[in-house]
């Protein structure tokens, strides 16, 4: 997979995404992201991490957690910061990564 | 004479050097315990310590410093460790942090070497990163019984030097993707695992070594990666097989260009700062005072 090419379509999403790297592996941060959870717009700091993590072969992390949404949420440092992430395990990493960013956020809808 | 007299052959500025060196302790538990133990003999004069945990009686088969007392008041592992370090040394530089060591990472930060006594791969693959990000040397200890069946239980352990540029817990095959995903399914599960205070106490022991020659000129070259493995049954500490295939590679986990806080913001960390002083600044005044001033303010 093409991280350069990845990014570049993750930035269709969010023009202020920012392509980092933690372990030698791509993380994608999208700061002030929109996105709707329990029918209320919400806007905050994500972190798409499209390869395998902490035991889960995708994840994205939030800056808080999301309320009422989302089970077994823990505490991770990616970045040099603490981000937030829920138990969703499951989202393939051999899919496009604007994909792999929306199954996840299913997770809290 | 001097107090730490018998250690001088750590090199001729070894007690300066400890006292004004800082070391970050994140679990304070059977093996944490022990460490901080050592070096508060050893004269360490700073210490971040952190573990949200309070002591209960399962701990007092291995929690140096804990007592029946403390399980009856349920104190706090970071109170513990902090009264066993004053009784050596009064004036030491405590920062104690009862939480995760997520939230003690601005102190974290500004540790010479921080020392892992943690129970999960989750925990030492992310404790490491963080400290290899920051360039602080993070020396890793963790022990094991394994059920063998009929032919008994296996007490083993290991301790690792990680420093900046060298050989990773990753690189050494402790924590890998197939762990970490093991641990992960087991979310939620995961029990009181098996402990006994004397491995512990080898464990905790030689990475009470480890710190020390990274801190003074004891060993006339400079501190290298380190991976020694602990059979308990036998009882033998020796280098792992891995370090001298490892000694001298650089890492693949953590580049170079992975280092500093990428996400640093000035206008963030100043607010941070700004608040953190004032609640500092409420706490030194008096409670009395803040309560003469609550019910002026309450009552004009």
């Amino acid at each position: 997979m093409d991280a350069n090419k990845e990014f570049e379509s993750i930035k269709t999403l969010c023009g202020a995404a920012e392509l980092h790297q933690e372990c030698g592996k791509p993380v994608v941060l999208l700061p002030g992201f929109r996105f709707k959870s329990g029918g209320k717009d919400l806007s905050m700091d994500l972190l798409l991490h499209p390869s395998a993590h902490t035991g889960y072969v995708t994840r994205l992390f939030f800056r808080e957690k999301v309320a009422g949404k989302g089970r077994n949420w823990t505490q991770h440092q990616v970045l040099g910061s603490n981000w937030w992430a829920p138990s969703w395990q499951g989202v393939k990493a051999e899919q496009a990564w604007p994909a792999i960013l929306c199954a996840h956020l299913r997770g809290v809808a | 004479m001097n107090r730490l007299d018998r250690q001088s052959f750590l090199g001729p500025d070894s007690d300066t050097l400890l006292h004004e060196c800082t070391v970050g302790l994140v679990g304070l538990g059977g093996g944490g315990s022990h460490v901080v133990q050592q070096l508060a003999h050893l004269g360490v004069g700073g210490y971040v310590l952190v573990d949200p945990d309070r002591i209960d009686f399962s701990n007092t088969n291995r929690l140096v410093g804990g007592t029946l007392a403390d399980v009856e008041a349920q104190a706090l592992k970071v109170s513990i460790a902090e009264r066993v370090i004053r009784g050596v040394q009064p004036e030491a530089r405590i920062i104690s942090v009862a939480d995760t060591w997520l939230e003690a990472t601005d102190d974290l930060k500004r540790c010479d070497v921080i020392v892992g006594a943690v129970d999960s791969y989750k925990e030492r693959d992310q404790l490491e990163g963080f400290a290899r990000r920051h360039l602080i040397p993070y020396v890793d200890m963790g022990m094991d019984v394994t059920d063998l069946g009929n032919n008994g239980f296996l007490i083993s352990g290991q301790v690792i030097s990680s420093l900046p540029g060298g050989p990773c817990l990753r690189c050494c095959g402790l924590v890998t993707d197939a762990r970490l995903e093991m641990e992960a399914q087991a979310y939620g599960v995961a029990g009181g695992r098996p402990q006994v205070v004397w491995s512990n106490g080898v464990l905790a022991s030689t990475a009470a070594g480890l710190v020390v020659q990274l801190i003074t000129p004891w060993f006339p070259s400079s501190p290298e990666f380190v991976y020694l493995e602990y059979d308990g049954n036998k009882g033998i500490v020796r280098p792992h097989g891995q370090m001298g295939l490892l000694k001298g590679r650089k890492c693949p986990h953590h580049p170079a260009e992975e280092t500093g806080d990428p996400l640093f913001d000035i206008r963030k960390h100043l607010a941070r700062l700004e608040s953190r002083s004032k609640v500092a600044e409420v706490e030194r005044v008096p409670l009395w005072r803040r309560l003469i001033s609550f019910f002026r303010n309450d009552c004009s």
